[in-house]
């Protein structure tokens, strides 16, 4: 206790990330049934999360920079107010979850049909 | 056992009183087991200088020898084959003032060292380098220190500097090779009450270290792992970054009251806090780690030196240690930013023992009895490593006369620990099957009782009409592990005193 | 005097002792039944599971739980994993098993595995939700297997000569092979740049194309058949015993160079029509695969590719207070449409990032934990196949290709 203030102690290590999957152009996305894969590019350590709410996905992982994987299939809405359930991919290299507050990060998809 | 070697022990000792003559030489001043409870109030280079009446010097010549059939800690090594010269002084200069120093070259081996490439395992673990190959390396250490202290009317002054350059190599892959210089600059102070002295002292440690691994082969290289902790490693940064450097020290306060009279209560306290970073020789110098250690260590006892000596005492120590590791972020640029440090790695080591010393004549002996812990978690992915001992410790010393040129010192100790608790949790299934072998290893030997006794012997002739003397000294010991695997060790050196 | 010594010893040890702390035996508590649920795409229709195997291992312990058949309930449109008496803790869960499916009207199966590691299971977590993948890439030609990694002679020198690529025909047809260009990424996977403009998504930036030369009909290729494509079509064992005899390759990459220092076997096998090579000398693989591969039917000619399809990458160098931009040229690109199989390649010390867009590859695959691993020689990049003989096309080689594995034409 007498050297509290002099080793500095970082005991916050944890965060929430909220990962968002968008479409590109005026397709929207109104749901998403997936698989999340975070690995973290200093750990390598996999975290998975599958639980979508709409079009996101919070998850509570170690502060740090996250390579995301996301593939799965998102229904979307065209323009003329079409449904269409289509197979996709997200991918990202880098991504920051260091803030202690939540991280929100939105991905684009790659659609694979 | 025990009640039999006491016997022995208790035997020689009756035997050599019945020969030996007051031994007050300044070997006996300067080497009494008596001077134990003083010993920590000497690391005061102003009450150091108060600390003997008699000047000695020695110069010596010997070598150090230890054995395990397994390694107790692969990290260490199985053993070590370690000559050296040494040669101290202690000289008082007038009522006032006294010198003193030391000068030391040591070289030799340390053999079998698996899971470390990185010098001064003790001070760094466990942040160091580290490869499943590992070999003998070989070391060489220069270490000078030197010391003065005075005293004004009543107040007591005091510096003292040490300094060690050291470098430990391979000469075959991995090649791994340690240089470290290490400085500690204290100065004390001391203030005579006309019963106590007390002391105060400040000391200040700079560390570094530059380390690599370097591979001949053509074949290629294994991996070397940036080691965070109870098997864990930095992954991104393990496999080929294999030079860092390490820099670091610390700072002590130390502060200490012991009667004058030599008889009456004493006390010391002890705070100290060392840090260590290491980084990468590379990516603009990136930070990996750090490693602090915060120390509290206090002494408290009683102690008479009339026609008996007497002390009773009790001492803790407490070592809270703390690990960080620090995020690197994106590796645009070839250089990595620091985006975060955690503190992932967190540990502590516990250490309390009472013990009593008694004296008459030319015999000592001393006995002590303690629990020690020693705890180490990784926070995420949760890992935990516990062991606890209890212990006791006798030591003896006796001082013999032969003959009026020669002086005989025999000590002789035996101690045993026995495990009192232990914990392991680490998560196996996503452990490599190599990791895996090593925290057990570790693990077994951790929470092991180990039963250690040893004796040396120490024969001193004084010359003719001089003021010089030879002496040689052999001694050794055997720790025996429940682990079914045992430990030897040898000493003997040679040399001169004046 | 003795018997106090001793019995001060009795006295401080037992003292001591009573300090010890005792670890605890408390039971650990066992989790709700089915706090774990497999998901089936919600775009298939008909789906019907079989052979399904759940193992939960425990992280701390390593035993593994297994429960398979009737153990999953249908639940909506998905099932509920029911494991009884299983302790609270952290898992590994691997789910595998068989997709009976209907797709768009049109019938399909799929043998999957989907994972999630360090998972805590207790009273208070949250229940566990699992997305089974269905995405299979179209049949065609893909890569079969990149050998890049060289073979070791008996006196212990490396050789790097016989390196060689397979690709194969995946599908249920004959297809013809004629303007299958070999491609080799720009960029390292081990050197992370944020190049401008940065064309991945649409494109694939390249430094080496060789192209299988035909008027469109000369390379069949019936199905499940394959093509050797030897950077050095050779018998290799005259000169390294411990090589391969590629002399027998159905393509070689053939360089002509004007640096009578280097040059380059011209086996028996038909060359590769060269479009572009960054270097001038003599062309091979990453020998510890640093550089992604891809084959692509080129849909242009070779001028006009070499015209219209070059590539200034500029990226911003920083070397603390230093920046400058930098201008990194000699690059084509070629459309991710054009693309029919890609793989992206590294070595885990020191990847940074994959140079393939992710429609085409989302993972990666190695030889070698670590950079010059002394281990990685005679080992190829094999891609999986299922039950079936066919080749595994997620289009994700992490989960596609098996790493490390022996060279299949070693010995053959």
């Amino acid at each position: 206790m007498l050297f509290t203030a002099c080793a500095p102690v970082e005991d916050d290590i944890f965060t929430t990330a909220r990962i968002t999957v968008t479409a590109e152009g005026d397709v929207s996305i109104t749901s998403v049934q997936a698989q999340v894969k975070l690995t973290n590019v200093n750990t390598r350590q996999v975290t998975t999360v599958a639980d979508f709410n709409g079009t996101s996905a919070t998850v509570e992982l170690l502060r740090g920079a996250y390579q995301i994987d996301i593939e799965g299939v998102a229904t979307c809405l065209s323009p003329d107010n079409v449904t269409r359930m289509r197979q996709f991919r997200c991918q990202s290299d880098y991504v920051e979850f260091i803030s202690h507050d939540i991280n929100e990060v939105t991905l684009k998809t790659i659609f694979l049909d | 056992m025990k009640r039999q070697f006491l016997l022995i022990l208790i035997l020689i000792v009756i035997h050599g009183a019945a020969m030996a003559s007051n031994a007050d030489s300044a070997l006996v001043e300067h080497t009494s087991l008596a001077r134990l409870p003083m010993l920590e109030a000497m690391r005061n280079p102003a009450l150091h200088g108060m600390g003997y009446q008699t000047p000695y010097s020695q110069l010596a010549i010997g070598i150090d020898l230890q054995h395990q059939n397994q390694a107790f800690v692969p990290e260490k090594g199985s053993g070590y084959t370690l000559p050296y010269l040494k040669v101290n002084t202690f000289h008082p200069l007038n009522g006032r003032s006294t010198v003193w120093g030391e000068a030391s070259y040591m070289t030799g081996k340390v053999h079998d060292i698996r899971w470390n490439s990185t010098s001064d395992y003790d001070l760094l673990q466990p942040y160091i380098l580290a490869d499943t190959l590992g070999g003998d390396t070989r070391r060489e250490r220069y270490s000078v220190s030197g010391g003065y202290a005075t005293s004004i009317k009543k107040w007591l002054l005091g510096a003292e500097m040490h300094v060690r350059a050291e470098q430990e190599y391979r000469s075959h892959d991995p090649r791994m090779r340690g240089i470290v210089t290490d400085l500690i600059l204290r100065v004390g102070g001391g203030y005579d009450l006309g019963h106590y002295h007390l002391g105060a002292a400040v000391e200040g440690n700079i560390y570094k270290q530059t380390n690599s691994v370097a591979f001949y082969r053509e074949e290629g290289v294994i991996p070397e792992y940036q080691m965070t902790g109870l098997g864990t490693e930095y992954s991104r940064f393990s496999g080929d970054k294999r030079s860092l450097y390490y820099d670091g020290g610390g700072v002590a306060v130390m502060l200490h009251a012991s009667p004058i009279s030599k008889s009456g209560p004493y006390a010391d306290v002890t705070l100290d806090e060392h840090r260590y970073h290491r980084k990468l020789a590379e990516f603009n110098s990136m930070p990996l780690t750090d490693h602090y250690n915060e120390h509290v260590g206090a002494t408290i006892g009683w102690k008479q030196e009339k026609n008996h000596r007497l002390a009773v005492f009790g001492h803790a120590d407490y070592i809270r240690r703390t690990g960080n590791e620090h995020v690197g972020g994106t590796s645009d640029a070839r250089y990595f930013p620091v985006i975060a440090c955690l503190t992932m790695y967190k540990g502590h080591i516990l250490d309390t023992y009472a013990g009593a010393l008694y004296g008459r004549g030319n015999w000592n002996a001393n006995i002590t009895a303690g629990y020690r812990e020693v705890s180490e978690e990784y926070v995420y992915p949760h890992r935990q490593m516990d062991a606890s001992h209890v212990y006791g410790k006798l030591q003896g010393q006796c001082f013999i006369r032969p003959e009026d040129k020669w002086l005989l010192t025999v000590d002789a100790h035996a101690s045993y620990y026995a495990k009192a608790g232990d914990k392991l949790n680490m998560p196996l299934a996503n452990m490599d099957a190599t990791f895996t072998r090593l925290i057990q290893h570790k693990h077994k030997y951790a929470t092991a009782n180990y039963t250690d006794f040893g004796a040396k012997v120490r024969a001193d002739y004084a010359m003719n009409q001089s003021r010089y003397g030879l002496f040689a000294e052999a001694g050794g010991g055997m720790t025996l592990c429940s682990a079914s695997e045992h430990q030897t060790a040898l000493h003997c050196s040679i040399g001169i005193t004046f | 005097m003795k018997k106090f010594i001793l019995n001060g010893i009795i006295v401080m040890l037992t003292a001591a002792m009573c300090l010890t702390s005792c670890s605890s035996d408390d039971p650990i508590p066992v989790i709700p039944t089915s706090m774990v649920t497999l998901e089936i795409p919600a775009n298939l229709e008909n789906a019907v599971l079989s052979n399904a195997v759940a193992k939960l291992t425990n992280v701390q312990t390593n035993q593994v739980t297994t429960v398979e058949g009737a153990a999953f309930l249908k639940d909506g449109n998905g099932y509920k994993i029911m494991c009884n008496d299983l302790e609270a803790g952290t898992y590994n869960i691997v789910v595998t098993g068989h997709l009976d499916f209907t797709l768009n009207g049109v019938a399909g199966q799929k043998d999957f595995e989907v994972t999630s590691d360090n998972v805590v299971l207790s009273e208070t977590s949250h229940d566990l939700k699992m997305v089974v993948s269905t995405f299979t890439a179209q049949g065609g030609f893909v890569i079969s297997e990149i050998f890049f990694t060289g073979t070791m002679s008996p006196e212990g020198r490396t050789y790097s000569g016989d390196q060689y690529i397979i690709i194969t025909n995946n599908s249920d047809v004959t297809l013809y092979a004629d303007s299958i260009a070999v491609l080799e990424s720009a960029f390292l996977t081990t050197t992370k740049e944020d190049y401008t403009p940065d064309i991945m998504s649409t494109h694939f930036s390249v430094q080496a194309c060789y192209m299988i030369p035909g008027n469109g009909k000369s390379v069949p290729v019936e199905p499940g058949q394959s093509l050797k494509l030897a950077v050095n079509a050779i018998n290799h064992t005259t000169e390294q015993p411990n090589s391969i005899d590629l002399s027998n390759a159905d393509f070689e990459f053939y360089d002509e160079t004007s640096n009578p220092n280097f040059t380059d076997p011209d086996g028996e096998a038909p060359n590769l029509d060269k479009w572009y090579c960054y270097t001038a000398t003599v062309y091979q693989f990453h020998s510890r695969g640093f550089n992604s591969m891809a084959i692509a039917k080129m849909k242009t000619g070779k001028e006009d590719w070499l015209e219209n399809y070059v590539y200034d990458a500029t990226y911003l160098f920083v070397f603390g207070d230093f920046s400058r931009e930098m201008t990194k040229s000699g690059i084509y690109k070629v459309p991710n449409e054009w693309i029919l199989d890609g793989v992206n390649l590294s070595v885990e010390s020191v990847r940074e990032w994959n140079v393939l867009d992710a429609s085409i590859d989302a993972g990666w695959t190695y030889c070698g934990k670590v950079d010059r691993d002394e281990t990685r020689f005679n080992k190829s990049v094999i891609r999986k196949q299922d039950a079936n003989g066919k080749y595994i096309d997620t289009n994700n080689s992490t989960n596609d290709f098996i790493p490390e594995a022996p060279a299949s034409l070693l010995n053959n």
